[in-house]
């Protein structure tokens, strides 16, 4: 032990002092004074500092943190010595999983705890391990936004309210989660727990104009710039860069590359993709058309209602039945001897038909003839009209088959107008008809019958009853007024908070209301992880998906321009007007270099092209991370087996640091 | 099961639809200016393809013989299924059986050469005196092969009720069938039927057989509308009935048979669309790796890639001969321009046009119809619309480059993976026919020998492309010819093990047999010397999908009394060791000429496990085969197969019950 010393106080052996900070004595207690010499291991100094604590807690997660350095004393088995520890070291005896406030992907905060000694790869594993999102290799952390514009928002803004707390949480030990009640296991321990879940598997539904109003949008590539001069490296722990317990600390998916999505194992992720691909969307950090937009808005529209009714703990879809039993009831009614034909007989008989008056009008050049009314009958998919009800055995005025046809609702609740605009197709071009129908419920039905006939089906088809519904339900949203307080219902509370503020200013809400109606008939049918996959589809279909945007300035350049990132591209913008000036591939790269003293970073691509840039807006080594990350998620194999190459990730992003 | 059943329903409509189609055509040819009102009411509630009436009247000779050929191909592939359909059908007992490996060995490579009178043994040999009757009589009767499943059950009187009646329904539901005429490039035509199932893939698939075409994937069926001078290919995955049905009742439009390298350059150089810089013309090469990389990644992701396109396009304006130039581009969701005074950045777009419900055409020489800026135009419109109109869009681009990548880029966005999947099995099915290609060789001999047996020969030409597959086959049947006169147990046992014949030809049927094979029905005049000389040669060719031998072939084996073989089934139930009898060699016709390699047969055996006897292929008549199969094999094959397969339905049962309960 070290120490010794003569009886005049004099240690005569080569020992010092060390002093080390132990939170957990307050934080105006002195720190701790040791006597060490060079050769002691950290472990046995650290049985020293409990010795002397004198607290009895479980102290199994502290390490020794040497604030100087910025350096965990992890390997126990160390000596000072090797470590190159001095008496001037000012050591922290602290706990290596700290609490962090986490915004999601769908704006809400979360606590949880978080690995502050391992590098920040490890820690979102962990984070997302908790969270149950499978592939935390596509996420990581970004610092929050420093709050200059604090006055700016007032009120309940987004993701600072209601907190969800996970950081009691205790992850069974085994790798593989069983699922217990249709969640993961440790989700269901208490039902904070349970409504943590269901946060994290349902998407919000009291979004109103005001939030998507308050959250700050970029205006222009460079503003897109900022966000990612945020994320922190992934290969140096939490602490290593000063992020502190309890800090605001943003998950994100960083790398646009989503590996094997299965609405199986995926609730939590597919959510929170959508969530953010939602919020991409509404603050137009990727633009869209506004035909896209009106797609976005239907299916935003369509997931906010049916997850209202939604429950996470129940598979979405109808993978109830198993192959056994699926087989055994086809067999079974293959045994029956031909009833499902019998039966599909009975219904080709049945169909259902719409028979009214109706007002008809046909547009033609040079006509004043407004609406007039005919007997109307709706059969199969086609459409006849007579002057009276009294002719209809003979023939009709006008017989239009739907099938392939275009429907559009031209409604006004306001003004009592509830049209169908159809045009139909001829061999001599398009016919436009206008149907008027009386009121809602007509109209609803009409309109349904004339959604399926285009599509090629009758009344007789089972979703018939519910697209009706929808029709109805939808004229409801239009109903409210919009100077109406956002009701906490999200049925009443209109459709503006469904496009982005651009969008919310251009149209009325009764001009929007029936664009996303007609965008809404495509999607009505989807189920919930249906329509998020295809939200998340679209989105990533539009040209500026997955470009991360950092300002630069390339070698011989003398302005700043933009580098897009992408999953598989690099593409040099022009800052003024947005032109894509040249794209490089991953897939033609040969290597590339960081030259960490002058912060550049060069690439080689095939054919002896060389590209060198520095980064102006963000660290070069995120831009860095940022291209060795997508590198490293394209050698991600099929199998499912297989675990990640955690090495060879940071030989990729690391840099320096990481050799 | 399942798969079973569904076959069978689909067969006894093909069927049933064969067979009215096969009287009316026969109608026709007799007729000779053939316009018989029976056959034409038929087409006429079909399609408004023209006038079918007048279509028919159109026909050349040759043209008919050729429908005729394709009717009565069709009706054998029909038979051929009946036949696998009760085989697969008693399949599952029959792979229960377990057999002693040697008897196995002689047995099953017996059984790959099936065609073999012997192979049949006399299982159905009551049924070989009176000439097997023609198939258009037997097909009202055929009870449905789930049928013996049902007799299990104890209200067995109400399902065969049901059975009827849904037969009878099915007969009812015919299928939609077109004679289309189709245009080759050398001006000459073909006509063929297409039914209301059949997408432009199956139509290809079809064509390549009647043209002896090099089956590249660059084939494709193609519509001209001289009217409007429009033209496209059908993308494999089309109805074409659907697409043939919006034309008018006049229309003078034509569906031609020709190469186009368009239709799938995008995945043969991905690079030129993908990578290709502005303003440059087709690309530099690209190492194939990297093609199927780009490729995985533009159309195997959550969503597909569509190729980064805009550019200036002349617009031509509504009922005038003026063309507008905009600035386009294309984007997933459709095609955008950018409206005057505005940037191209997304929300300032505006939408020119979305796919749904539109086709792309090429328009041809429109510098003079309309007064384009250049001949490089496409065309989008309703595929109902047939005459001008104002919702016809007219674009034309600057060269041919342009056009080539806006029309594919459209297609991508429209179509998106089907495309790929499309190109996917074109490309499959080009291997195949190189594959056979390389047979050729073998071919030619073929049809030789199988011709000296004139009527019966059809059948050796249902030409497969699973090239090594049958070489191995050929050789094993080869050895297995001198074993099987030696062979009596071998012989019996043929019938568990000629499964492998089954799952031959059930690939097979993938593909309709050639024309020729009508004269199967006139296949009950066997020349008997030629006979055995017949098989052998028909092997070398590809005997792995030799049909079932016909039944006359029962008569090549004179010296046995036929009784000798009505005793065989029972008493082979274990299959016995292969010890050989000589009294079966006087049953067996004169033994082909000795084997080539006998080595090899041992190894086709394993994968033979799952055995069906091979019912005489003509058995159309599905209650004659199925006598056989409940009396014939009572003990071993199907008698004792249908209760495990029972019991197996029951375990699963009782473990559904269990599980819900």
């Amino acid at each position: 032990m070290a120490g010794l010393k003569t009886a005049s106080g004099d240690y005569i052996d080569s020992s010092w002092e060390l002093n080390v900070a132990v939170e957990e004595l307050g934080p105006e207690a002195e720190p701790l004074t040791l006597r060490v010499t060079g050769d002691v291991h950290i472990g046995g100094v650290m049985l020293q500092i409990v010795d002397k604590i004198e607290v009895k807690q479980n102290w199994s997660d502290h390490a020794l943190w040497w604030e100087q350095k910025k350096l965990w004393l992890l390997k126990t088995n160390w000596t000072l010595d090797k470590y190159g520890l001095q008496a001037d070291a000012r050591l922290r005896y602290t706990p290596q999983h700290k609490p962090v406030r986490l915004q999601l992907p769908n704006r809400r905060m979360i606590r949880v705890h978080a690995s502050f000694s391992e590098p920040v790869f490890r820690a979102v594993a962990g984070i997302c391990r908790v969270l149950s999102i499978r592939h935390a290799e596509e996420l990581s952390l970004l610092r929050a936004p420093e709050e200059k514009n604090k006055k700016k928002r007032k009120g309940p803004a987004l993701g600072t309210e209601d907190e969800f707390d996970l950081s009691g949480v205790v992850l069974p030990a085994s790798a593989e989660q069983q699922p217990f009640r249709g969640m993961p296991a440790h989700f269901s321990d208490s039902p904070t727990t349970e409504a943590c879940y269901r946060m994290l598997s349902v998407s919000w539904t009291g979004l109103t104009p005001e939030h998507v109003l308050k959250m700050p949008r970029p205006s222009n590539l460079v503003e897109k710039a900022q966000i990612n001069s945020r994320w922190l490296s992934s290969s140096r722990s939490l602490m290593q860069q000063d992020v502190l317990e309890n800090e605001q600390l943003w998950l994100r998916f960083k790398y646009y590359n989503f590996f094997d999505l299965e609405p199986k194992y995926d609730a939590v992720r597919i959510t929170q993709l959508y969530e953010q691909a939602r919020w991409a969307v509404l603050l137009e950090e990727t633009e869209s058309t506004e035909e896209e937009m009106m797609v976005f808005a239907a299916l935003q529209y369509h997931i906010n209602k049916l997850s209202l009714s939604a429950d996470p703990t129940e598979p979405d879809g109808e993978q109830g039945m198993d192959d056994l039993d699926s087989a055994l009831s086809n067999l079974q009614v293959k045994l029956e001897g031909g009833t499902s034909t019998s039966d599909m007989l009975e219904n080709l008989t049945t169909i259902p038909e719409l028979k009214d008056y109706l007002r008809i009008f046909r547009p033609r050049k040079l006509t004043l003839k407004g609406y007039k009314q005919h007997w109307v009958v709706f059969k199969e998919t086609s459409i006849s009209y007579y002057k009276s009800r009294e002719e209809a055995l003979g023939e009709p005025v006008q017989q239009l088959n739907l099938k392939g046809c275009e429907v559009v609702p031209d409604v006004n609740i306001s003004g009592q107008k509830f049209c169908i605009r159809l045009l139909v197709p001829s061999p001599e071009g398009m016919s436009e008809v206008y149907l008027r129908c009386e009121d809602e419920q007509q109209y609803a039905h009409w309109m349904a019958g004339c959604r399926l006939a285009a599509k090629g089906r009758t009344m007789a088809d089972s979703t018939y009853q519910s697209e009706v519904q929808n029709i109805l339900s939808f004229l409801q949203l239009q109903r409210a007024s919009p100077d109406m307080p956002a009701a906490p219902d999200a049925e009443a509370m209109g459709t503006q908070w469904l496009v982005s503020p651009r969008y919310q200013k251009k149209f009325k809400p009764k001009q929007l209301t029936p664009r996303i109606l007609e965008a809404h008939q495509n999607v009505a049918q989807l189920s919930l992880t249906e329509a998020k996959m295809r939200f998340i589809q679209a989105w990533q279909s539009l040209p500026d998906f997955g470009i991360s945007y950092f300002v630069v300035r390339f070698k011989g350049s003398r302005k700043d321009e933009i580098l897009g990132i992408a999953n598989n591209r690099l593409i040099r913008i022009d800052l003024a007007v947005g032109d894509v000036v040249k794209t490089w591939r991953y897939s033609n790269m040969r290597q590339w270099n960081v030259n960490w003293d002058i912060r550049q970073v060069a690439i080689e691509f095939d054919e002896h092209i060389n590209v060198a840039f520095s980064s102006v807006s963000a660290g070069c080594n995120i831009v860095h991370e940022y291209i060795g990350g997508y590198i490293f998620l394209s050698t991600r194999s099929t199998d499912k087996g297989r675990g990640l190459d955690e090495e060879l990730f940071y030989k990729l992003t690391g840099g320096h640091e990481a050799l | 099961m399942e798969q079973t059943c569904d076959d069978i329903d689909e067969m006894f409509s093909n069927l049933l639809g064969e067979m009215d189609l096969l009287t009316q055509s026969l109608g026709v040819e007799t007729v000779q200016p053939p316009s018989p009102k029976e056959s034409n009411k038929e087409y006429n509630f079909t399609v408004g393809f023209k006038d079918l009436n007048e279509s028919l009247n159109a026909l050349e000779d040759n043209d008919l013989d050729a429908l005729m050929a394709d009717l009565v191909a069709d009706l054998s592939e029909v038979e051929q299924k009946t036949v696998q359909a009760q085989k697969t059908s008693s399949h599952y007992p029959q792979s229960e059986v377990t057999q002693p490996s040697t008897g196995v060995c002689a047995a099953a490579s017996y059984g790959s050469k099936s065609n073999v009178p012997v192979t049949t043994t006399g299982r159905f040999e009551d049924d070989l005196p009176p000439p097997p009757p023609d198939p258009v009589f037997d097909l009202p009767l055929p009870p449905p092969p789930p049928e013996p499943l049902t007799q299990e059950e104890l209200e067995t009187q109400a399902k065969t009720d049901k059975i009827k009646l849904a037969l009878e329904k099915l007969k009812e539901a015919k299928v939609k069938k077109l004679v289309v005429k189709v245009h080759m490039n050398d001006n000459s035509s073909k006509s063929l039927m297409v039914d209301e199932r059949q997408v432009a893939r199956d139509v290809l698939d079809n064509l390549f057989e009647k043209t002896h075409c090099d089956c590249n994937v660059d084939w494709c069926l193609y519509e001209i509308y001289p009217e409007l001078q429009i033209e496209r290919f059908f993308e494999d995955h089309e109805n074409v009935i659907e697409i043939l049905s919006d034309w008018t009742r006049d229309s003078e439009n034509k569906v031609l048979f020709l190469e186009k390298n368009e239709k799938y350059a995008v995945f043969k150089n991905p690079q030129n669309f993908y990578l290709a810089n502005k303003g440059k013309n087709e690309g530099k090469e690209m190492n194939e790796k990297n093609k199927e990389f780009l490729l995985e990644e533009s159309f195997c992701g959550t969503s597909i890639i569509v190729p980064e396109l805009e550019g200036a396009l002349y617009l031509k304006e509504d009922g005038k001969k003026s063309w507008k130039r905009r600035y386009f581009l294309l984007r997933a969701s459709g095609i955008y321009y950018v409206p005057k005074g505005k940037t191209k950045t997304s929300r300032d777009l505006a939408c020119f046009i979305q796919f749904e419900n539109l086709n792309i055409y090429y328009g041809t020489q429109y510098k003079l119809k309309y007064k384009a800026p250049t001949d490089y135009c496409f065309v989008l419109k309703h595929p109902q619309i047939q005459k001008e109109s104002q919702y016809i869009k007219y674009l034309c681009c600057d060269d041919q480059w342009t056009l080539q990548q806006w029309v594919t880029g459209i297609r991508i966005a429209k179509y998106g993976k089907t495309l790929y999947d499309n190109y996917k099995r074109a490309v499959q099915r080009a291997s195949l026919a190189s594959g056979w290609a390389n047979l050729a060789t073998v071919k030619p001999a073929v049809t030789a020998g199988s011709s000296l047996t004139g009527t019966v020969q059809a059948n050796g030409q249902i030409l497969q492309s699973i090239p090594p597959a049958s070489l191995e086959a050929q050789k094993h049947t080869e050895m297995t010819k001198d074993k099987k006169p030696n062979d009596v147990n071998g012989c019996r046992s043929v019938q568990p093990t000629s499964q492998p014949q089954t799952l031959q030809n059930k690939r097979a049927s993938i593909k309709p047999p050639p024309p020729q094979r009508r004269s199967s029905a006139a296949s009950s005049t066997p020349l008997l010397p030629a006979q055995p000389q017949y098989g052998s040669a028909v092997f070398t060719s590809d005997p792995v999908t030799f049909p079932p031998p016909p039944p006359e072939m029962a008569e090549d084996l004179p010296p046995p009394p036929p009784p000798d073989f009505c005793e065989d089934p029972p008493d082979f139930v274990p299959p016995p060791p292969p010890t050989y009898s000589s009294s079966s060699e006087d049953l067996l016709p004169p033994p082909p000429p000795p084997p080539p390699q006998a080595s090899v047969s041992n190894k086709p055996l394993p994968a033979t496990k799952k055995v069906v006897p091979l019912p005489p292929k003509r058995q159309v008549n599905t209650e004659r085969t199925e006598e056989p199969k409940s009396m014939g094999l009572p003990p071993s094959g199907g008698g004792s197969g249908q209760p495990d397969l029972m019991s197996d339905l029951m375990k699963a049962l009782q473990k559904k019950r269990g599980n819900t309960s």
